[in-house]
């Protein structure tokens, strides 16, 4: 089989249909392989992606239900949510980085508000996870 | 004569070779897909984690059941922690072990070892709380 095999003008179709099919077994089972690793993945990511979309809706909701119009509690109430992600907020045009240390920022996860508050002013929130 | 039986022990030699290999492929690939299974299940929990605490914080048939949900208002993430017993059952049907608001500890059960853990931002008394789900084992 092996001299058939290097042999090939000498070897029969069958034989080397048999080896062609071994190898195209490694070649699909590898294939699968790649294929759930990446959708196992996508799985874990999304579920982190849908936890920091929670906990921003969070903020929003609380924020609008309590009528916060100034950074600091916004920012307190960030923070204890997302001790260490970074991230943003901004009420109106005031806006403020988050546990932010000079990072490259990448993909943002964002939403906003808008409410009137006990002023009857017009107030904007927009929070954002930088991940 | 002697050329033939080299032949046939190259022959079974990369006969074997191939065998292994293709062996060695098969386990490394069950192997692989019996964790990739374990990690998907475990994923699929967390999801179910994710969205049944989701559902105890923002639907009014569970804690977002305060008094001014009675006046066809329903407004999320303001809990009523008094009714947090009425669904025990499916406290324990999801495997939730500990609940915290802030640092204080208002349900727990008999196990402690905490698989994962969830924290969501509500309000009760007109303040904002952190809620902490735990998971257990």
């Amino acid at each position: 089989m092996a001299l058939k095999f290097w042999n090939l003008q000498n070897a029969n179709n069958g034989q080397i249909f048999v080896i062609d099919g071994l190898f195209a077994l490694i070649f699909i089972s590898l294939l699968i392989l790649t294929m759930q690793t990446i959708a196992s993945e996508n799985l874990a990511k999304n579920n982190v992606e849908l936890l920091k979309s929670q906990k921003i809706n969070d903020l929003l909701i609380t924020a609008q239900y309590l009528k916060i119009d100034n950074l600091e509690t916004l920012e307190k109430n960030y923070l204890l949510l997302f001790p260490l992600t970074p991230g943003y907020i901004r009420i109106n045009n005031k806006r403020k980085e988050m546990n932010y240390s000079g990072i490259e920022k990448t993909t943002t996860l964002s939403n906003s508000i808008k409410y009137i508050n006990n002023s009857n002013n017009k107030i904007y929130i927009e929070i954002g996870v930088y991940s | 004569m002697k050329s033939k039986g080299q032949a046939i022990v190259l022959d079974v030699l990369f006969f074997s070779l191939c065998l292994i290999l293709i062996l060695y492929f098969e386990v490394l690939f069950f192997e692989n897909y019996a964790k990739e299974q374990i990690e998907n299940q475990k994923e699929t929990e967390k999801l179910e984690l994710l969205l049944f605490v989701d559902k105890m914080v923002s639907d009014c048939d569970y804690l977002a059941f305060t008094e001014i949900n009675h006046q066809s208002l329903c407004y999320q993430n303001i809990l009523d922690l008094r009714s947090l017993l009425v669904f025990e059952k499916e406290l324990k049907k999801n495997k939730i072990c500990r609940i915290k608001l802030s640092d204080i500890v208002i349900y727990q059960t008999e196990t402690t070892e905490i698989e994962l853990s969830i924290k969501r931002g509500i309000v009760i008394n007109n303040g904002f709380k952190i809620l902490e789900f735990a998971k257990c084992k």
